[in-house]
């Protein structure tokens, strides 16, 4: 991620006493800040005692705990919100006061922080924003966040102890399904909320509201809760409300649903792989529905499993991709899944004996003559499969090489035009180096070995003839042409 | 929810009795006793709680007291709040049973809805509803001269003129019990409580006088006398030594007399 910065206004809300006022309120914001924001800032933030407590704090010894929270504004604003106490409560009611800051930017900012309300987060740590202010003035400034390259990264996490593959698959299907959900976790809310907020496609998070280590409660009614409360009054809390309890702690793993999406996150996350799932899901995809996620999800499943994927599914991945049309960052994950499976062709065909490769053939010349991308695409694939079938004999490589040679009508898609001038030359010169092995072959080889031509390649004149009908003006066939006397095409 | 149920159960409407104030006045502590005295039969009183849910703030207000502590602060979130159910009546035969619902809201939450309404939105539904009002006013800082207790009775009577009222010249009829509390702090409040609130909440009785019908002061005090710390953060620590009530149930007996009209 490129270093950036966010325009954003800020309100604090905390509790201090004032001559005008105590307790908890937003005692300080930015101009900028309209009057429906704040009111829905004062209702989400979290008040007395709302910061949980990870398993391992005692109330005499409270650890140094944050929370957070997301979510968007009526205005259509996007807020995000770092708390954690402040010291001891100033009436002396005991407990600890909670202090958050607010952050409220554009929601068309959003894709510069990849989506990840935890990037602005990791910034207003970096930018000090732990450090609270009791006394701030009145009139906040407005703020140039600075992302920085570390708070853009994200950062490794292990969800397992925490939450089993059935449960975040679990979660993520909710969340994905527009569902509230509330997570009974122990400890580590933030990073686990990160880590289950990756799952959901980039262009989708602005609309998963969240809060991670506040206790949960109604009034904040975000989709996602990640906290540490009483299992049964949380539970008594929803009773007849549309939402989720899910309680990791306690009780069996559920079914996970299965998708080709759900699968896709679930491999990363099951190998730790929080930062590479973050660079996947974090691009503007154009279509994040149902199909489109499922369609994504293939996608990169493909590319994930390519290497186990057998040759001819990999040659029918190419020629899909070929056929599908160009739309957004999609046809960017299609191309790469094609130059994925191009790759590990390669390496199959390298090792690929002509009789093997032969099969393959006729679906590698269609990729070929398909357009200018599927040449560049092929090409390698193509020179490892000829130079097997000359390995068998050149003749069945210009046998071969003929299919290709058939001149075609390509229809350049994308950035892939611009390389039309290029593929032309790769094609001639795969051309070349087999009719040149053919050439040096037939100037060398006895009138025997001319007449006893070897498979289904009837004679050399006719093979030739062919070409020359394809090829009327190459040099190298009339190398040939003389040594085997074929007719003049003109 | 279950409070909702129980109340339909009944075959009555509930009577919803809202107490208001400013953050750190007393409303928690002030509900808690009185639920309290109310269970134990105080005067001629007798109320039963509706559910074990009910029973939760009086007893989180004694035990803290009975440590000699204040109990904690009432969060701003709204399912925080406790929520008390109670059927009261007096103890006599063919007394009319009061199913009274009264919620123990956050005053920030009070404080923010009175600046900004539809900040809260149950506090203004539940107002709407409520067949009569508390409203407590710190007699201790009023006495001490702050303006601050004035001022901000005077917002809250003004947003439920607001809300109550739908006609310019029609005045407000619900009753509404003006509590001064921790009337310990400048005990004269007790000998004449509408006399005090003349001198040191001036604004307030003028409110009351141009807008409300039915309206009436009271001096209340929980606590007998009051020890002082600090904590680790140089904060003054008010510790109640212990409690004496006085003054806790005559707000409620004369909203109940208004009731029953």
């Amino acid at each position: 991620m490129s270093e950036t910065t966010l325009a954003c206004d800020q309100a604090i809300f905390t509790s201090i006493r004032t001559p005008t006022g105590d307790g908890y309120r937003i005692i300080a914001a930015s101009k900028g800040l309209r009057p429906e924001e704040k009111q829905t800032i004062t209702r989400s933030s979290p008040s007395h005692d709302a910061l949980c407590r990870s398993a391992v704090e005692t109330p005499d010894k409270p650890a140094n705990v944050l929370g957070t929270a997301f979510y968007p504004l009526p205005s259509g604003r996007l807020c995000v919100a770092l708390s954690c106490n402040a010291g001891a409560e100033h009436t002396g009611r005991g407990g600890q006061r909670v202090y958050t800051h607010n952050l409220v930017f554009d929601k068309n900012d959003f894709p510069a922080c990849s989506y990840n309300p935890f990037i602005v987060l990791r910034a207003m740590a970096e930018a000090g924003m732990l450090a609270p202010q009791l006394k701030p003035a009145p009139v906040l400034p407005e703020l140039q966040l600075a992302i920085t390259e570390s708070a853009g990264k994200v950062a490794t996490m292990t969800l397992k102890s925490a939450l089993g593959p059935g449960w975040r698959s679990y979660v993520l299907h909710a969340l994905l399904d527009e569902q509230t959900v509330i997570v009974n976790i122990d400890d580590d809310w933030l990073g686990i909320a990160e880590a289950l907020l990756i799952g959901v496609p980039g262009p989708l998070r602005a609309g998963v509201s969240f809060s991670a280590g506040l206790r949960f409660s109604v009034g904040r009614c975000h989709r996602l809760s990640l906290s540490r409360d009483d299992p049964n009054a949380t539970r008594s809390r929803i009773t007849g409300r549309a939402m989720q309890y899910v309680d990791p702690t306690g009780g069996n793993e559920p079914k996970a649903p299965t998708s080709a999406w759900l699968s896709f996150v679930e491999r990363h996350w099951s190998s730790d792989d929080i930062a590479g799932l973050a660079r996947r899901t974090s691009r503007p995809f154009t279509d994040v529905g149902p199909m489109g996620r499922d369609s994504l999800g293939r996608l990169y499943n493909e590319i994930d499993t390519a290497y186990q994927t057998d040759t001819a599914k990999l040659l029918s991945v190419i020629a899909a991709h070929l056929n599908e049309p160009e739309i957004g960052v999609e046809t960017d994950i299609a191309a790469e899944l094609a130059v994925k499976a191009q790759y590990v062709l390669v390496g199959r065909f390298t090792a690929m004996s002509w009789q093997q490769a032969s099969q393959y053939w006729q679906t590698i010349c269609t990729i070929w003559q398909k357009s200018e991308e599927g040449r560049l695409l092929a090409q390698p694939i193509v020179e490892h499969a000829l130079r097997a079938a000359t390995n068998e004999h050149p003749i069945v490589a210009a046998e071969a090489a003929l299919k290709l040679a058939t001149p075609q009508a390509h229809v350049g898609r994308g950035s892939m035009a611009a390389s039309r001038t290029t593929t032309r030359i790769v094609h001639t010169n795969v051309i070349e180096n087999v009719l040149t092995r053919m050439a040096d072959w037939a100037e060398n080889a006895t009138s025997a070995e001319l007449e006893r031509l070897p498979y289904s390649a009837s004679s050399l004149d006719d093979l030739v003839s062919r070409w020359l009908a394809a090829r009327p003006k190459c040099p190298v066939l009339e190398r040939i042409r003389k040594r085997c006397g074929a007719p003049t095409v003109s | 929810m279950a409070l909702i149920q129980e109340a339909l159960a009944q075959d009555r409407d509930p009577c919803i009795i809202t107490v208001i104030g400013d953050s750190n006045v007393g409303k928690t502590v002030y509900l808690g006793m009185l639920l309290d005295m109310l269970s134990k039969r105080a005067e001629d009183f007798e109320a039963v709680p509706k559910g074990a849910y009910s029973v939760n703030l009086q007893h989180n207000v004694i035990s803290y007291l009975s440590a000699r502590q204040f109990p904690p602060k009432t969060a701003m979130e709204v399912d925080e709040w406790h929520w008390t159910y109670y059927q009261a009546s007096r103890r006599k035969r063919g007394a009319r049973i009061y199913d009274l619902v009264m919620p123990d809201m956050a005053g920030e939450a009070i404080a923010a809805e009175v600046a900004a309404p539809q900040t809260f939105t149950v506090i203004r539904s539940l107002l709407e509803k409520s067949a009569g009002t508390m409203l407590l006013v710190d007699a201790g800082l009023a006495g001490a001269g702050s303006p601050q207790p004035d001022f901000f009775a005077l917002k809250l009577m003004s947003y439920l003129d607001g809300v109550l009222v739908t006609k310019r010249e029609q005045r407000m009829g619900t009753p509404v019990a003006i509590i001064l509390s921790k009337a310990d702090y400048s005990p004269e409040c007790f000998d004449d409580p509408r006399g005090f609130a003349k001198t040191n909440l001036n604004r307030l009785c003028n409110m009351c006088e141009a807008r409300f019908e039915s309206y009436e002061f009271f001096a209340t005090s929980v606590v007998g006398a009051l020890g002082y710390g600090t904590d680790e953060s140089e904060n003054v620590i008010p510790y109640p030594l212990h409690v004496a009530p006085r003054g806790i149930l005559e707000p409620f007996e004369w909203i109940l007399s208004k009731l029953g009209r």
